[in-house]
């Protein structure tokens, strides 16, 4: 459905020195840097595949999602979206994509939301019946039947951004580029949104690609991540196999017979480190090929009533391989 | 027209953004005639009583007076309610959104023009018969039905060219952050060359004949004349081919940078 093959992307901006001097100076001679936005990048999607691009500011997450919507053309490569060259922009191609943008207000902002979605009818030429069907299911879905009417303006950010999904998705797009749906909104929205997004993936099965700094939303919404660190792709695959491709460590978590820790329990240096120790509960931090060693060691030191293996905290790895650690 | 609907949902979604905001549709269209008709008020009166004449080059004080009524009127006719929008877009990424959209950007951006400028002819026909029933028609102006014919269809053709002329200047926002000072550019010189400022007629002979071959004086002048009886039927007729000429070139210059432009394009705020 999505293919890329060494999609590169130069960007050519232009450098001023600080100050009064600097822009004078920039009137008459002017610096360009050029910046390498995207690195080689190749990448697969298939049907019906929700993939998280993860990456810090400026490693090129949103530059490939706007290449891939066909917003912006790339330096050099090729990709193919539902068989289609996106930045050639068919419009047999933008009638079948959609891209939602969390940063970027799409709808008309003195307009109330029906307006816009009657415009938005028009352009994609949806039937009479699937517009009201969709509207109906996706305004019941995400609470917003009743503030339909008001000014985009005057709505709650969270509103608003359930007012942009509902526009993004009217047309039963095939492909869904959703460019960090969540930012800015507090917990519950965040949450409401997610939830709404596995629905609607579940009922209609799109391909959506998700950028994100929140890795909640990565972590619920995707089993598949792509990583990317100065424009090149370091990481593409299961969400599960970055703990085992990025950390050499589990996490042996225990729990006490009684609430004290003894004073002088200290792990030994080759099989691990205490990382956590509080009212009669140890997280240490273990090699993978020494788990077994350690777990003994536990059980032969302490008191234990349970104690259980797991990998480290996803998130925690993908914010450590994304900070470069 | 197949699959044309949309243009017509353009249309009148940009007609509900226009008339949005009651208070600044009213005062801007009360100030922009107070600005021009104080000013051209106190210049003219002066200038007749200094040469101390009742007609000068074919206009009446209060023929001029209608003619400087006309001159904001229809120049929001011709510029539309999106002047400046299309280089905005491209200055803050909003562009994104119709290159999205499964449908053409030009067309779009036309309804868009199109819509500011019915509403703005609602506006026109209001002042004019405000005017008319105030201070009667000035004697050195025909009203009728050809005249408002061919005032028409100037400013329609006049409001295509300028449609593609601010269209390809905004394009430039590509490549240069800030374009404002070309469509300021641009309206100085409707202004002074294309009658805005002064009557066509006040100039020298020579002078009159070379700005007829350049846009600016379709962009206000000849449809005002058009309007008030003041163009013969073969003027009429070469000023809508003059218009036509120019409108068909800055097609071929917005087409051509456009398709350049779009590569540079990289979407910023996203």
């Amino acid at each position: 459905m999505i293919e890329v093959q060494n999609i590169n992307k130069v960007f050519r901006v232009h450098k001023k020195e600080p100050g009064l001097a600097g822009s004078i100076k920039s009137l008459f001679a002017r610096q360009w840097i050029e910046k390498k936005a995207l690195v080689d990048v190749s990448l697969s999607i298939g049907e019906g595949e929700i993939v998280g691009l993860a990456g810090a500011n400026g490693a090129g997450k949103t530059t490939l999602v706007k290449i891939l919507a066909g917003i912006i053309h790339p330096t050099s490569g090729t990709a193919k979206v539902l068989g289609y060259n996106p930045w050639e922009r068919q419009n047999e191609f933008r009638r079948q994509i959609a891209l939602i943008m969390g940063q970027k207000a799409q709808l008309w902002w003195d307009l109330p939301a029906e307006d816009c979605f009657l415009l938005l009818k028009e352009i994609y030429q949806i039937p009479e019946r699937q517009y009201n069907e969709n509207l109906r299911f996706l305004a019941e879905t995400l609470g917003v039947k009743d503030q339909m009417n008001i000014q985009i303006r005057r709505l709650s950010l969270g509103e608003r951004m359930k007012m942009e999904l509902i526009a993004a998705l009217l047309h039963n797009p095939r492909v869904v580029f959703l460019d960090e749906p969540t930012i800015g909104l507090d917990l519950t929205a965040q949450r409401s949104i997610r939830q709404f997004l596995l629905n609607y993936r579940q009922k209609r099965r799109p391909a959506m690609i998700v950028t994100s700094h929140y890795m909640e939303d990565i972590e619920q919404l995707c089993k598949r991540i792509i990583i990317l660190r100065h424009g090149s792709v370091i990481y593409d695959g299961s969400l599960n196999g970055v703990s085992k491709d990025f950390t050499s460590h589990k996490i042996i978590s225990v729990h006490l017979k009684d609430n004290n820790i003894p004073v002088r329990f200290r792990m030994p240096e080759k099989l691990g480190a205490v990382i956590n120790a509080d009212r009669g509960s140890i997280d240490v931090k273990v090699h993978r090929e020494s788990i077994s060693e350690a777990a003994s060691y536990i059980l032969k030191n302490l008191a234990v009533s349970d104690l259980t293996v797991k990998e480290e905290d996803i998130s925690n790895i993908i914010e450590a391989i994304i900070r470069e650690d | 027209m197949k699959n044309s609907r949309w243009l017509y949902q353009v249309f009148l979604t940009e007609m509900r953004k226009i008339v949005a905001y009651r208070f600044d549709f009213w005062i801007q269209f009360l100030v922009s005639i107070f600005a021009h008709i104080t000013a051209a008020y106190f210049l003219w009166k002066a200038v007749f009583e200094y040469n101390n004449t009742d007609i000068m080059k074919g206009y009446t004080f209060r023929g001029l007076m209608f003619y400087y009524l006309l001159v904001p009127l229809i120049e929001k006719i011709i510029n539309g309610s999106s002047m400046g929008l299309v280089s905005r877009e491209i200055y803050d990424g909003s562009l994104t959104r119709y290159l999205i959209y499964p449908v053409s950007f030009f067309r779009y951006k036309y309804v868009q023009h199109l819509a500011g400028t019915v509403i703005f002819f609602i506006q026109l026909g209001l002042t004019v018969s405000v005017f008319l029933m105030l201070f009667g028609k000035p004697v050195d102006v025909t009203i009728s039905i050809k005249n408002v014919s061919m005032g028409i269809t100037a400013v329609m053709c006049s409001g295509i060219m300028t449609f593609f002329i601010n269209t390809s200047i905004e394009m430039i926002a590509f490549w240069a952050d800030n374009v404002w000072t070309l469509l300021v550019m641009v309206r100085f010189s409707v202004a002074l060359l294309g009658g805005a400022m002064i009557p066509l007629a006040f100039f020298p002979g020579d002078f009159q004949q070379l700005l007829s071959y350049l846009p600016f004086s379709y962009m206000a002048s000849f449809p005002i004349r058009s309007f008030l009886g003041k163009v013969t039927v073969w003027q009429w007729i070469s000023g809508i081919a003059v218009t036509c000429l120019w409108a068909a070139f800055f097609i071929l210059v917005m087409f051509f940078i456009w398709n350049r432009g779009k590569y540079k394009y990289t979407g910023v705020g996203i």
